[in-house]
């Protein structure tokens, strides 16, 4: 196992295996990544916050959620210090810049809210025009006083159907605005929101997706990401994954990937303190000859909140070996390590089934089950719980495979997906927090 | 007498460079650097293998600019494929600095001191000004993506008999049609999906003029591209 520690934020790269056979086989490295418990050991005193509130106010948004989104607006706007600053925008075919990076004093408060009040539901859903009009007032106000914390969040019910729909090119901004400090997070609403346009926005722009069923979820989902983005610890992390060119690499799960010639560059987004993440690299390794060394040179990066530049540290290497077929069949494996990963492949498994069923691919979800789960056995077979996860799998195969309730859908898609990246849900009452448990 | 040229152990590489033994098999096996003569204990590395790790070490202490993160392995190759050992050696002596372009492409450019353009990535207010403006535009919405570039010039049409005779352009015509020939070429190639030939924007700057345009990504169409600048900025300088 390599491990590097750097400044507090650990990193761990273990493969499963250190052998494999001169005929070569598929390795998995497990990546794992801890924050620090305590923020203040990167910055003693709070980094102050510049936020912008991008509140979908389309006509579906009429009654209960625009109000539940309001008071979460409220409750933000109290919670701010006084060196902070808030922006407030709602969006429906037009946009409303209703606060323009306000400054969170006593009166600056007051006006925000006063300014809330005045939120209400019209017409069509441009979330592209009213996201980049936040991100306008934050980036204004990042230019007048560097030195912040930079973050949009964006509350949206709907499928957005004017301005930027396609979630590629949502992706493609939100990852650009990551590159320049300022990330975003999203807040899907109800039963009916796209969650790829808006986990696009989130993932590609360091931030997070959260979930809210109802009102009262909206008002803890968001007051909870607050209390997230305020204990961040390492913001816009990328793992440089360096492998020899003639040895593909797969990464599993929903990370932003970009791949290039010999170089994987993976986009972890933002840990809080004291969370952990897990990443897990396929490796398709080709027949070669006894005592092949094949390294893969894994390089860390990432920004601490409020500073612009970038902390890299020296590269840590994984390698694998190749050797006889009886010596790799006499290697123990680490079933702890084997374990995680295969934790882990099963939520990509059940993840990339979801989303094919909420795109209504069934028979596509079906295939692609039918295709992965014989090489999913065969993995954990021998691993302590391993037929748990498959009889799991075998269940929620006979779920995932017909169209399911819209509501169902979401929560299996949420918790699917942070399962996968090990986010804490921050709904209170949960109604099925993984649907791969027994049934109650 | 000519001295034999010196051998290296794996220890000498290591104590030299600071590398661990890994890491230097690791370049080895990435073709970064040659490998021993032989396998074995007793594997000897010439001063090349020596200077080129010396030469990596360095490149991997450079920071990358404005974000100030590492060179990564690519990048490293790309430097000594593109300028040789004796050209990274030069750019390492003079103090250049490698910058990052919009695309991420990195690039060296001259020390700070001794040049005025720099290229540097946008700033945020700037990237979300261009991306309003972008989305005012018909590509973002269910409106076919147009080709590209945002130059356009129409072949003029041969005059009427009744017509008034066209004002005779001269030179500038010929740029035209020129920078029209061009930009077709650039935009060429529309029955390939998106995303297989790996279109990306790119951004032209010269002194006095800037292009961005949405083209496969390849050298030939870099440099055409660089051409359309250069034409573009003796135009506006009226030396066409």
């Amino acid at each position: 196992m390599n491990m590097e520690t750097h400044n507090d934020l650990i990193w761990k790269a273990s493969f499963d295996r250190r052998l494999v056979s001169t005929r070569g086989g598929k390795r998995h490295l497990l990546i794992d990544l801890q924050a620090p418990n305590v923020v203040s050991e990167y910055s003693p005193k709070r980094t102050p916050l510049n936020l912008a509130l991008v509140i979908d106010a389309s006509g579906s948004m009429q009654g209960d959620p625009l109000e539940a989104a309001r008071q979460a607006s409220i409750g933000i706007v109290e919670a701010l210090h006084d060196e902070d600053h808030i922006t407030v925008v709602s969006f429906a075919s037009d946009v409303i810049t209703h606060a323009d990076a306000v400054l969170a004093d006593a009166q600056g408060k007051r006006t925000v809210i006063a300014a809330l009040e005045k939120l209400h539901t019209r017409g069509m859903t441009n979330l592209s025009s009213g996201w980049l009009r936040g991100c306008e007032c934050v980036a204004q106000q990042m230019e007048r006083a560097p030195g912040t914390q930079n973050r949009a969040i964006v509350i949206s019910d709907g499928h957005a159907n004017e301005g930027i729909v396609d979630p590629e090119q949502l992706g493609l901004h939100a990852a650009e605005l990551r590159g320049r400090g300022l990330y975003s997070s999203a807040v899907g609403v109800g039963d009916h929101y796209n969650p790829t346009q808006l986990q696009a926005i989130a993932e590609h722009g360091s931030g997070r997706l959260h979930d809210a069923a109802d009102g009262q979820d909206l008002v803890e989902v968001v007051l909870g990401e607050l209390g997230e983005i305020l204990t961040t610890a390492a913001e816009d992390i990328n793992l440089t994954i360096s492998h020899p060119t003639h040895l593909p690499v797969k990464v599993l799960g929903t990370y932003p990937v970009q791949a290039e010639r010999g170089q994987t560059t993976v986009s972890l987004g933002t840990l809080v303190a004291g969370a952990q993440r897990q990443l897990v690299v396929q490796v398709d390794i080709a027949p070669g000859v006894v005592g092949d060394r094949l390294l893969i040179e894994l390089t860390p990066t990432w920004k601490v909140p409020g500073e612009n530049h970038t902390v890299t540290k020296p590269a840590i290497i994984a390698e694998i070996v190749l050797a006889p077929v009886e010596e790799v069949a006499a290697e123990l494996p680490n079933l702890e390590i084997c374990g995680a990963i295969a934790a882990m492949w099963q939520k990509d498994i059940m993840f990339k089934a979801t989303t094919m069923n909420s795109e209504g691919r069934y028979e596509d979800a079906q295939r692609f089950l039918d295709e992965v789960l014989p090489e999913f056995r065969a993995y954990v077979r021998d691993l302590p719980g391993g037929r748990d996860m498959m009889r799991q799998l075998r269940r929620y195969q006979r779920v995932v495979t017909q169209p399911m309730a819209a509501r169902g859908l979401r929560d299996n898609y949420v918790a699917c997906r942070k399962g996968m990246i090990m986010e804490e849900d921050l709904r209170h009452r949960l109604r099925d927090p993984n649907p791969w448990d027994e049934p109650r | 007498m000519p001295q034999a040229p010196r051998q290296l152990t794996l220890i000498d590489l290591q104590n030299a460079t600071g590398f661990s033994s890994r890491q230097i098999r690791f370049y080895i096996t990435e073709g970064l650097v040659s490998g021993a003569g032989e396998r074995g204990p007793n594997a000897t590395y010439s001063e090349d293998t020596l200077r080129r790790l010396q030469l990596i070490a360095q490149l991997k202490e450079m920071k990358v600019e404005p974000v100030g993160r590492s060179l990564t392995l690519a990048e490293i190759r790309n430097v000594l494929d593109t300028l040789g050992e004796d050209g990274a050696e030069a750019m390492l002596s003079s103090g250049a600095q490698l910058t990052i372009m919009d695309t991420d492409a990195t690039q060296i450019v001259a020390p700070a001191t001794s040049s005025a353009d720099a290229v540097v990535r946008s700033s945020a207010l700037d990237y979300v000004r261009d991306a309003v403006c972008e989305e005012m535009r018909p590509p973002w919405t269910s409106a076919p993506e147009p080709d590209t570039a945002s130059l356009s010039f129409h072949e003029p049409v041969a005059p009427l008999a009744d017509t008034p005779t066209p004002v005779d352009l001269g030179p500038l015509e010929s740029v035209l049609r020129h920078l029209h020939r061009v930009l077709a070429d650039l935009t060429s190639d529309k029955q390939i999906h998106d995303s297989e030939r790996g279109e990306s924007w790119r951004r032209v700057r010269t002194p006095d003029i800037e292009i961005q345009v949405r083209v496969p990504d390849d050298d030939r169409r870099r440099a055409r591209l660089e051409e359309v600048a250069d034409t573009l900025g003796k135009l506006l300088d009226g030396k066409v």
